[in-house]
């Protein structure tokens, strides 16, 4: 079960708003964490709190394919990312860094609403609204890699996947 | 029960299942992976990190030298050096380097490393062109191709299917990136391709030859969706049969197959189209840009590289001079494309006619070497890309075209309208 505030964006957060090109020389998560939604919201890193969860709209993480756009949410301490959809590479990066992501194609959760997540039943409840959001589950394996912290760890553990 | 689209079906027969639906994620076999000279080494080191040391089939990873090579610089000679060190370590039965090189996605389909029902990836975004031979190609980071390297698979989210119905006739000096630009500007860019399988059908897809179906699913990924397909036919299996590397069955979406979309595009309406500088989507018809003035032509890359575009700039130039205010650079897409058209006499006729032709590689369309653009140049590019810095310069312009809208501007030194010749 993951709980946390969220903190709602709109439509189309491309990967330079999530991490500006200028820090993308480097993977070290120390760094990429600091920076992380600089340009989008100056004051997130300030006011975030380990664990909460970024909520955006259609087409999450477009543009540049860089990797490190879902490093970096996850090394400043976010614990998933919702949105109606996301761009195509953005989710194939997140799962395999080990970053929880849930599509839900019709909600209506701001910034400051508490809500719980229970990955494996793809349920999001907005404890704030007392609305109930259901997501695609994600696969059991897609857990277990998420669990391992990604696929790098998740292969050197199991040496292949388990079906 | 509804039926299933291609796509549908061979992300399900290749993760052993009988059906799978649009969002499910699966874990799927992969026939082929593709890496190059830019990310190979990176790709390999991923593999190492995986704490393997062999790829699951020396076979089915194809290495390619095409973005560096002819190394243009000192860096580029070493980064060569060290990715040859890298495959040579791995014992890769089929690497294509210089002297045997072309783009990754022409090396991969004319030698038969993808196959229709297959999925094959690369580290490359244009690995969509795939789906011209009925396979599913995508690209992936160096992270999934590392995987699928170790161990011949991947995952994938099915995606949902959009089908293209194209009917008529094909128009004189009409051409496959004539339709693939006028649905760019139909559908816009970001807009509702995202993650789609975009499939391709009807009698004037049937009427194309190959290279055309290659154009055509080589942009898909240009208009944000995931792979782009047409169904394996009698062409296809001619195409295949003296190069595939394995064995293949006929596969085609069920009758009943339910699409996001259907739209009807009737290609007797479609003339030559040019995308605008900076933005792919911002398409017009040729007559809406004709007299313009530009001092670069490109035809080459990926998506109109092969022996059918060089033909179409061989009928239009044979005989007659480039302008001579035209810098024009051609760039086959393979060396076996580059023989066929010596063969056929084209470069021939192209050198002849003030062309120069330079050895196959990714060329200028990577903004790295050979031709690329400067401060002020104004190019007329038959590839795949416009955005501001494509090229080289940010102080370029980059007007996307067809070969046949290219050959017939650098006549006249403006752009011209191929069917006015």
């Amino acid at each position: 079960m993951i709980t946390g505030f969220a903190h709602a964006y709109g439509d189309n957060i491309d990967t330079d708003r999530i991490i500006p090109g200028k820090y993308t020389k480097t993977l070290d998560i120390s760094q990429l964490s600091l920076h992380v939604l600089e340009d989008l919201d100056p004051d997130f890193r300030t006011r975030m709190q380990k664990g909460d969860i970024i909520v955006g709209g259609n087409n999450f993480g477009c543009g540049s394919s860089r990797e490190q756009a879902p490093v970096a949410i996850k090394a400043a301490g976010v614990s998933a990312v919702i949105a109606r959809f996301f761009a195509r590479i953005f989710y194939r990066n997140a799962i395999n860094i080990g970053l929880p992501l849930l599509e839900i194609p019709e909600h209506d959760i701001e910034t400051g609403h508490e809500l719980e997540i229970n990955l494996a039943q793809g349920i999001v409840l907005n404890k704030t609204t007392g609305k109930l959001h259901r997501a695609a589950p994600l696969p059991q394996v897609m857990m277990d890699i998420l669990a391992e912290g990604g696929l790098v760890n998740y292969l050197q553990k199991h040496g292949d996947y388990k079906l | 029960m509804a039926g299933m689209t291609i796509t549908e079906k061979i992300m399900a027969y290749n993760s052993g299942r009988d059906k799978v639906k649009p969002g499910e994620l699966v874990w799927t076999d992969v026939f082929s992976v593709m890496t190059m000279d830019y990310l190979g080494k990176s790709t390999f080191k991923s593999l190492h990190e995986l704490g393997k040391t062999e790829v699951f089939d020396r076979e089915r990873v194809i290495c390619v030298s095409d973005h560096l090579v002819p190394p243009p610089t000192p860096a580029f000679a070493t980064m060569l050096n060290e990715w040859r060190q890298v495959v040579k370590e791995h014992n890769i039965k089929y690497f294509y380097d210089l002297g045997r090189q072309g783009i990754a996605h022409q090396i991969m389909v004319e030698n038969g490393h993808v196959l229709p029902g297959k999925i094959s990836v690369g580290t490359d975004s244009h690995a969509n062109t795939y789906g011209a031979v009925g396979a599913v190609g995508n690209a992936v980071s160096v992270t999934d191709a590392a995987v699928a390297m170790a161990i011949g698979k991947c995952w994938f989210r099915v995606p949902e299917s959009v089908k293209f119905h194209i009917t008529g006739k094909w128009q004189p000096y009409v051409m496959a990136k004539d339709l693939s630009l006028h649905i760019m500007g139909m559908m816009h860019w970001n807009g509702h391709l995202i993650y789609k399988a975009l499939e391709y059908a009807g009698p004037a897809i049937e009427a194309l030859d190959i290279a055309g179906r290659m154009t055509l699913c080589n942009m898909t990924v240009d208009l944000g969706a995931k792979n782009g397909i047409i169904a394996p036919d009698q062409k296809t299996i001619d195409y295949l049969r003296p190069v595939q590397k394995g064995n293949w069955e006929m596969i085609a979406s069920d009758p009943d197959a339910h699409y996001d979309a259907v739209y009807e595009v009737d290609v007797t309406n479609i003339g030559p189209t040019v995308a605008l500088p900076d933005k792919l989507d911002n398409v017009v018809p040729v007559e809406k840009v004709v007299g313009r003035k530009f001092n670069k032509a490109f035809v080459g890359t990926c998506t109109n590289g092969r022996l059918e575009d060089i033909a179409v700039l061989s009928q239009i130039l044979k005989g007659k001079q480039v302008h001579p205010d035209v810098n024009f650079i051609l760039v086959p897409a393979s060396q076996q494309v580059y023989l066929d058209a010596l063969r056929a006499g084209y470069i021939t006729d192209l050198v002849e006619a003030g062309v120069a032709v330079d050895t196959p590689s990714c060329a200028s369309c990577a903004g790295i070497h050979t031709g690329v653009a400067g401060d002020g140049d104004i190019v007329l590019s038959a590839g795949n890309r416009n955005m501001k810095g494509r090229m080289g310069s940010k102080n370029a312009q980059i007007y996307l075209t067809s070969p046949a809208v290219v050959a017939a501007s650098a006549l006249s030194g403006v752009i011209s309208d191929p069917r006015l010749l």
